[in-house]
């Protein structure tokens, strides 16, 4: 397969940028997702089921993931649930996306818009 | 749960079949979390749920939408010629119904463009026969006084009035208007005031209140028009206010000024119940309906006939909406073009079905190979009818165009008199039909082949590898089509010919007067000249006199009221010891005239004699009246003789009948017969009449030798115009031509569609049928076998066609009798069975020339190839 670039997917909606995000350190199935989400931004990244699975929709159309039948572990798990991994593509875009945010935060900051840099 | 479930039915199907059950667990687990959080948290789920599904769902449903249309878009791409000639077809066949649609928008659609319309009457007197008049002047001050469920009763009179402009004298259209007339139409002035006026005495000098065309076409809008003068030349008028923009009231919409109209208080005697001729307007009072408005006009009409000595009689008022009353004769004209443009709209949607159906079977192998790749059957059907939508889609912005295009030059070529008081335009209704009915087609255009692809027979005819039993059903349903499209054409074949016929009458049609070579001019005598009645004879005398003397002139005379002149004058008559049948309208058209003016017009005399020097003189008070009049009143026998009894200003008077002339057509060529009655000019001076003058040839210079021999009797005598009586004939067919050519045109595009059509069927019927033909030629069957086989089977539909097409032919043909009142010319333009015999002749020989190519392939038809295929 021709290598894709990523420049045109960007910049990601919020909502494509953090199920790409939420996929980054393992596949998860869709509440998983939804639940890292949450997490991760203190509720303020707030995802419905139907915007995620539009989302999921979006990603899978664009090979940015891909549908998995690995389970992690078969004991804990629901039949139906699907799960869904992150490809070296959405990797990519993902990735594409956060060095743009960094550009625009480095923009910021020298302009003084940003005057000391957040601590994680 | 189930409540999500429900929701989730907003979401395209594609989506649900995808991620639905995902979803729902999805959906589960946050509602589990939600229960132990408690109320808060489960309501918030809820709201965040809900958003979601309302953002997502759309932007699904265009996805896709946009997924469809661009294969759409390649599909047609694939075949140009076929989408081009389909998307052709039904632009120009809508974009002519989207035209036709502005103007029953316009006319019929709309409601008037003043105050409040739908409360603005038309108030008629009713007749003792139960036939409407218009008003006369004492009923109207009676209906002014008493009623009061109208807010405002007035009357209105066109005329057209000398006005001088430079050195000479122009006709302009004005209107006499009583007061509280704008009150009705709701209408304030623009600028200044309404003219100040009682019913009665004339307020000098006279008032003027201008439309706003007139005051921007002669004052270039200037304020300070009001105030100056125009100089009529019955008197001056002082311009007190000029009209709103856009305002044309209803019963004339040319008028460039509006005086006051005020009665002498003779007008007004009771004598005068019976001068019925003011059009008259009201305004209901609010909440008032017609009927009620009408049932106290009526009592008040009763009421005021028994106390003026009348006795009780059956005689009242008519009460009707002003739009009604405009449009109802009109209405079936209107109709018709509508009717006979949604014909064709159907030809043409029946014929792009049929085209799309001979590119059915390579379709449906198509899409039977994406089926059998794993597209849902509700996702083809809804490709399907995608496609035909954006087929439609196309057709319905071509159409728009080819409206645009043609809305102006149809609405100049209206038929006369059709109350265009809104103007045809782009509204929302206009573009709400182009859009509903390209989508309407789009939708009946597209669902046959969805449903079919989508009822799983797909499967079988890739299980059949291609065994042709889908181009059967093809078939079928094109012959179908083809039956629909044969009897539509065929009514608008025969309202064609109908058409044609009733043009060919009018132009052959008596119309009581000849207007070949016959050059007219309107004549004014100003105010204070000829006084006297006997210089005003002398001068009628003297005109006519010189006139006949002109080059060519073969005779020449006088009419105060000629046919085609945008006039009439009406006066009333009762038979001298007879009564006259109930029903009519005891109205006559008075005609003054002077010199040879019946041989002038080319009238015929059919009885007696015409009018002579004498008769202006003396005691004598002779009339002649038309034939209606004879035939009506002394059937069988001599007019000539006879007396009539007539209402003049001063009472009744007797006269007596020394002639009688053909009957004229006066303000169309097409109207009923009515009464006539001519009396010399002498007796009843006019200061506004027509000196004719026949030729025996056309004479470039007439016109101008005519004016100059006026000038040359009297120079203070004005010449308002000079025109050719033929040019007034010509300018009254001129719209029916067009009529007749729109119908004509529509039944030979709808006749051209359908020989397609045919061909196009029977070819495909033939190619279906080629093994058959190849083992029928190879058992010995003869070429004239072999034709005669697939003519008779392709006629099957054409035949069944044209069954039905007789059938609506027969229950329309009240329909398509219309607008024939009046026409000397009998058994034109009615459906009968020479009509329907031509159609058919027409119709079955295209339909043969169209079968006849196939069959002729059929024949060469070679059976080792055609053995060999099967």
């Amino acid at each position: 397969m021709a290598k894709r670039d990523p420049e045109p997917f960007l910049p990601l909606t919020p909502a494509m940028f953090h199920v790409l995000v939420a996929l980054a350190d393992g596949d998860k199935h869709g509440y998983a997702i939804l639940k890292d989400v949450k997490r991760r931004t203190d509720g303020s990244v707030k995802l419905s089921a139907g915007t995620l699975y539009a989302v999921l929709k979006r990603l899978l159309d664009e090979d940015m993931i891909l549908e998995t039948d690995e389970r992690p572990d078969p004991a804990l798990d629901d039949e139906r649930r699907r799960y869904y991994q992150l490809t070296s593509f959405g990797r990519q875009v993902a990735v594409a996306e956060a060095e743009r945010m960094e550009r625009a935060i480095a923009l910021a900051r020298a302009k003084q818009l940003l005057v000391k840099p957040r601590s994680a | 749960m189930r409540l999500y479930r429900a929701l989730l039915r907003l979401l395209p199907f594609e989506f649900r079949d995808r991620f639905g059950r995902e979803l729902e667990g999805v959906f589960r687990s946050q509602h589990r979390e939600a229960l132990d959080e408690g109320l808060g948290a489960r309501l918030r789920l809820w709201a965040d749920t809900l958003a979601g599904l309302f953002v997502v769902a759309p932007r699904e449903h265009v996805a896709i939408l946009r997924q469809d249309v661009a294969i759409a878009w390649r599909v047609m791409r694939r075949r140009p010629a076929l989408s081009g000639a389909a998307i052709a077809i039904l632009s120009i066949s809508l974009g002519a119904a989207t035209a036709v649609f502005s103007v029953v928008s316009a006319v019929l659609l709309r409601p008037l463009p003043y105050p409040d319309s739908p409360r603005i009457v038309v108030v008629q007197e009713r007749e003792r026969d139960g036939s409407r008049a218009r008003v006369a002047p004492p009923m109207l001050l009676e209906f002014q006084r008493q009623a009061r469920l109208l807010t405002g009763v007035a009357a209105v009179t066109s005329s057209t009035l000398p006005m001088r402009a430079g050195s000479g004298l122009a006709a302009v259209d004005t209107a006499q208007v009583t007061a509280g007339f704008f009150d009705v139409y709701g209408v304030s002035p623009a600028l200044g005031r309404f003219p100040a006026q009682t019913p009665i005495d004339r307020v000098q000098p006279d008032e003027a209140v201008l439309t706003h065309e007139y005051w921007m076409s002669q004052f270039g809008g200037d304020p300070r028009a009001v105030g100056r003068v125009l100089p009529l030349a019955r008197g001056p008028a002082v311009i007190v206010g000029v009209l709103p923009r856009g305002f044309r009231e209803a019963h004339d919409t040319d008028v460039a000024f509006y005086v006051p109209l005020t009665f002498t208080a003779n007008q007004l005697t009771r004598g005068m119940f019976g001068a019925r001729y003011l059009d008259v307007v009201g305004r209901l009072a609010p909440g008032v309906d017609p009927a009620a408005a009408e049932a106290e006009l009526a009592g008040i009409a009763a009421r005021a006939r028994t106390d003026a000595g009348f006795g009780r009689d059956n005689s009242g008022a008519v009460v009707t909406r002003l739009h009604d009353s405009l449009v109802a004769s009109h209405r079936p004209t209107i109709w018709l073009m509508f009717g006979t443009v949604t014909l064709v709209l159907l030809v043409a949607a029946a014929n792009v079905s049929s085209l799309l159906l001979s590119r059915a079977v390579t379709r449906e192998e198509e899409l039977a190979v994406r089926a059998a790749l794993g597209a849902s059957p509700a996702r083809l059907f809804r490709q399907v009818l995608t496609e035909s939508l954006v087929l439609a889609a196309l057709a319905g912005a071509g159409a728009l165009v080819v409206a645009a295009l043609t809305m102006r030059p149809l609405v100049a070529r209206l038929p006369p008199g059709l109350p265009m008081l809104n103007p045809v335009q782009f509204d929302w209704r206009v573009f709400a039909f182009a859009v509903g009915v390209s989508l309407m087609l789009g939708a009946c255009l597209g669902l046959a082949p969805a449903v079919r692809v989508s009822a799983g027979r797909l499967f079988r005819l890739l299980a059949t590898a291609g065994r042709q039993t889908s181009p059967q059903h093809a078939a079928f349903a094109r012959r179908a089509l083809l039956a629909f499209e044969v009897a539509a054409t065929f009514v608008l074949l025969v309202a064609g010919v109908l058409m044609a016929q009733r043009f060919q009458a009018l132009q052959r049609a008596d119309l009581g007067f000849s207007a070949d070579n016959v050059v007219t001019a309107l004549v004014f005598l100003p105010d204070g000249s000829y006084p006297q009645v006997e210089q005003q004879r002398l001068l009628a005398t003297r005109l006519s006199a010189d006139a006949a003397a002109l080059p060519g002139a073969t005779a020449a005379g006088i009419d105060g009221n000629p046919p085609l002149g945008s006039m009439t004058m009406w006066f009333g008559y009762q038979l001298e010891g007879r009564a006259a049948p109930s029903g009519d309208r005891m109205l006559a058209q008075f005609h003054p005239v002077a010199g040879r003016s019946f041989a002038a017009f080319g009238t015929r005399i059919i009885d007696g004699r015409e009018f002579e020097e004498r008769d202006g003189l003396g005691d004598r008070r002779p009339v002649v009246i038309n034939e209606w009049m004879a035939r009506r009143y002394w059937p069988g026998e001599s007019a000539v003789g006879r007396r009539i009894r007539v209402v003049t200003q001063s009472g009744f008077a007797t006269r007596e009948i020394v002639g009688v002339a053909a009957s004229r057509r006066h303000q169309d060529i097409v109207e009923p017969e009515t009464a006539e009655v001519y009396v010399p000019i002498a007796r009843d001076p006019v200061r506004l009449f027509t000196l004719a003058v026949r030729l025996d040839g056309h004479r470039e210079t007439a016109p101008a030798q005519l004016r100059q021999a006026i000038a040359r009797i009297d120079p203070n005598v004005q010449v308002v115009a000079t025109a050719w009586l033929s040019d007034a004939v010509a300018a009254a067919l001129a719209p029916r031509r067009f009529q007749t050519l729109l119908v004509g045109s529509f039944a030979v595009t709808a006749l051209l569609l359908s020989l397609v059509c045919i061909h196009g069927v029977t070819a495909c019927a033939v190619s279906l049928r080629t093994r058959e033909m190849g083992v029928r030629i190879a058992l010995g069957a003869s070429s004239a076998r072999v034709t005669r086989l697939v003519i008779r089977d392709a006629f099957r539909p054409i035949a069944a066609g044209t069954a039905l097409g007789i059938g609506a032919v027969l229950a329309l043909s009240r329909v398509l009798q219309l607008d024939l009142a009046g026409l000397n010319v009998a058994g034109a333009g009615t459906a009968d069975p020479a009509t329907i015999g031509l159609a058919v002749t027409v119709l079955l020989v295209v339909a043969f020339a169209a079968t006849w190519l196939p069959a002729r392939r059929a024949t060469r038809v070679d059976p080792l190839t055609a053995l060999r295929q099967a």
